[in-house]
């Protein structure tokens, strides 16, 4: 958390996460021009198209693991610290892809009286026929989309647009994810030859379909919806923990105990829309398990100098039932916690 | 889903066991990484050896039509005369160089790209032509009948190893965008015909190749026309109306 903006708050996870990182994608692209270069042979590709091969491809993988990630931390939270540093993958996502379109402008489309930009949008015009699909415009349209994410990704510009629009834009991820899948499908995995990107793709975009519906199964059920929502016993809470409800209009609620306490607050984060309901109660706040962004359990309220606000959600005990009142109230309204008694630790 | 005791907040240290796993996770995507990388990098795909740098000079007749090409006298090595397409350094045709010479006997310098039977001669300009002594006769073409043949049409200057591979549909805007500046198209063949594995193409008239050639650039084609030979260069004069992907 910050009260100011800074270019990039780094800290020592965030140091080793981009370590890795870097280590990773200069591990592939050097392996992969050693792989491609065939000592002793003649690889069928020259030098410039190797690298627009092995930055692509780099590319391609790194955004399957971008959106592998969210899956997989909510399948299992020790995946947490992958996503932590995300926004850092995506810019970097973003980089190595536009090393690969400098490649393409600068071999394929360069060397002639033509501007690039032009030749690239008009030397393949077959729009009205599959084959022979212009596939560069695909991959031309997610670049786009990666470049305005990466420059949006800053703090500055959640903050400016506010959180729901943020993530909202961000959500293109996916638009962007669905163009580079088509990208390769049109072009390069229409090779007259079985290549192991042929095999590697499909994988990675169906892994990466089946991540998000396994994650998505996990989510929890809707409640009957009768004014109040029933949660059920108290006991269902464990002590710093929370359960999300969901409610009407896709939203939900996270309801943490908290020294034998209850208190709902709305689920989405005000940062990122991160899940506070799979946060934890640390130092008496809730904590969002994505970018450990704070909470007061009874108003909502980010701790001072912090501004942030959520909204909270009334609660009432019946029966030894907890009802939720699936009406919000205003962002840091105070309400006061329902006592229940010490449970579960 | 999985829950464990251990809570990771990035701005604090990582517990012991968060850490382990994290750092694994790690090292596990950079080994992903690292074996994504020797699967992907290796290819397959065989496309011959290719030559590009050699300097040559050739003395023959200078056409300008369909495409540059000269035309050496018949020798030992090439008993109908060696037949060399011309081009450009860059994607550029070599029109504008030759436009003064066409029909006459020249000697052009240049740098050979070559793979396999596919060759041509790069031309950094007109200064690499010169009028050339004794003064040989234009070549007379020779009919080799209606033929219906299929391949894939590419730019002659990066299938004959331009760019590696300089065929297939990943290359397909770069070919049309060679053929655009005056480079010559070339239909490698799906099987040799007359024994040649590529053929230069043209229009049904003979002249060059109509800019609708974009649309079948790359792609599996069967092209019906006449076929003529001159020196050692088969020409398919298309009858691009009966054009067809298959």
């Amino acid at each position: 958390m910050s009260v100011r903006y800074t270019p990039v708050g780094w800290n020592a996870n965030k140091i080793v996460y981009d370590a890795l990182l870097v280590a990773a994608i200069v591990a592939y692209i050097l392996v992969f021009i050693w792989a491609a270069e065939r000592p002793g042979g003649a690889p069928p590709y020259d030098d410039a198209t190797i690298r627009m091969r092995a930055f692509g491809s780099c590319a391609f993988l790194m955004l399957s693991v971008v959106l592998a990630i969210g899956p997989l931390a909510r399948l299992d939270r020790r995946f947490l610290p992958l996503l932590y540093n995300r926004r850092h993958f995506g810019v970097a996502t973003c980089v190595v892809a536009f090393t690969h379109a400098s490649y393409v402008l600068g071999w394929y489309f360069a060397f002639s009286a033509h501007d690039p930009y032009a030749a690239l949008l008009t030397s393949n015009t077959s729009y009205a026929r599959l084959a022979g699909f212009p596939f560069e415009i695909f991959g031309l349209a997610a670049l786009v989309i990666l470049l305005l994410l990466a420059v949006t990704s800053h703090d500055f510009w959640l903050s400016f647009m506010s959180a729901p629009v943020w993530k909202a834009l961000h959500m293109s991820v996916y638009a962007a994810y669905t163009l580079v899948v088509a990208h390769v499908a049109f072009g390069a995995l229409l090779a007259p030859v079985l290549q192991p990107l042929q095999i590697v793709v499909p994988a990675c975009a169906l892994g990466v379909v089946a991540l998000h519906a396994l994650a998505a199964r996990a989510e929890p059920a809707s409640s009957e919806n009768q004014g109040w929502i029933v949660v059920g016993a108290p006991d269902r809470i464990a002590e710093g923990r929370a359960i999300v409800v969901p409610v009407e209009g896709g939203e939900s609620v996270a309801i943490f105990r908290h020294e034998g306490r209850l208190s709902a607050i709305a689920n989405a984060c005000a940062h990122q829309n991160g899940p506070l309901g799979e946060g934890r109660i640390v130092d008496g706040c809730i904590t969002c398990p994505w970018h450990g962004f704070q909470y007061r359990p009874e108003d909502g309220c980010s701790p001072p100098p912090f501004t942030e606000k959520v909204a909270t959600y009334n609660l009432r005990l019946e029966n030894g039932a907890v009802l939720l009142d699936p009406k919000p109230n205003a962002r840091g309204q105070r309400v006061e916690p329902l006592a229940v008694g010490e449970t579960l630790a | 889903m999985r829950d464990q005791d251990s809570f990771f907040v990035g701005y604090l240290p990582a517990p012991p066991d968060v850490r382990r796993h994290a750092i694994l996770a790690g090292l596990v995507l950079l080994a992903g990484f690292v074996l994504a990388a020797l699967t992907l990098g290796r290819s397959p795909l065989d496309i011959g050896a290719s030559s590009y740098g050699d300097e040559l000079a050739i003395t023959g007749v200078y056409s300008a039509s369909p495409y540059p090409i000269v035309v050496a006298a018949p020798d030992t090595a090439h008993p109908r005369g060696r037949t060399i397409m011309l081009g450009g350094e860059g994607k550029v045709g070599a029109q504008a160089f030759g436009a003064a010479f066409d029909g006459r006997t020249v000697t052009v310098k240049g740098v050979l790209v070559k793979r396999g039977a596919l060759d041509m001669l790069l031309v950094g300009g007109a200064d690499q032509f010169a009028a050339a002594t004794p003064a040989q006769q234009r070549p007379a073409a020779t009919q080799l009948g209606r033929w219906r043949i299929s391949g894939e049409i590419c730019d002659g200057k990066c299938a004959s190893g331009g760019m590696r591979p300089g065929v297939g549909l990943a290359h397909r805007a770069c070919a049309n965008l060679c053929i655009s500046t005056g480079l010559p198209p070339v239909l490698v063949t799906s099987a040799p015909v007359e024994g040649s594995a590529y053929l230069l193409l043209a229009n049904a008239n003979g002249a060059a190749a109509p800019a609708a050639i974009a649309d079948l650039v790359a792609l599996p084609v069967t092209l019906e026309g006449d076929l003529e030979r001159r020196g050692d260069l088969l020409i398919f004069r298309v009858d691009w109306s009966k054009a067809r992907t298959s």
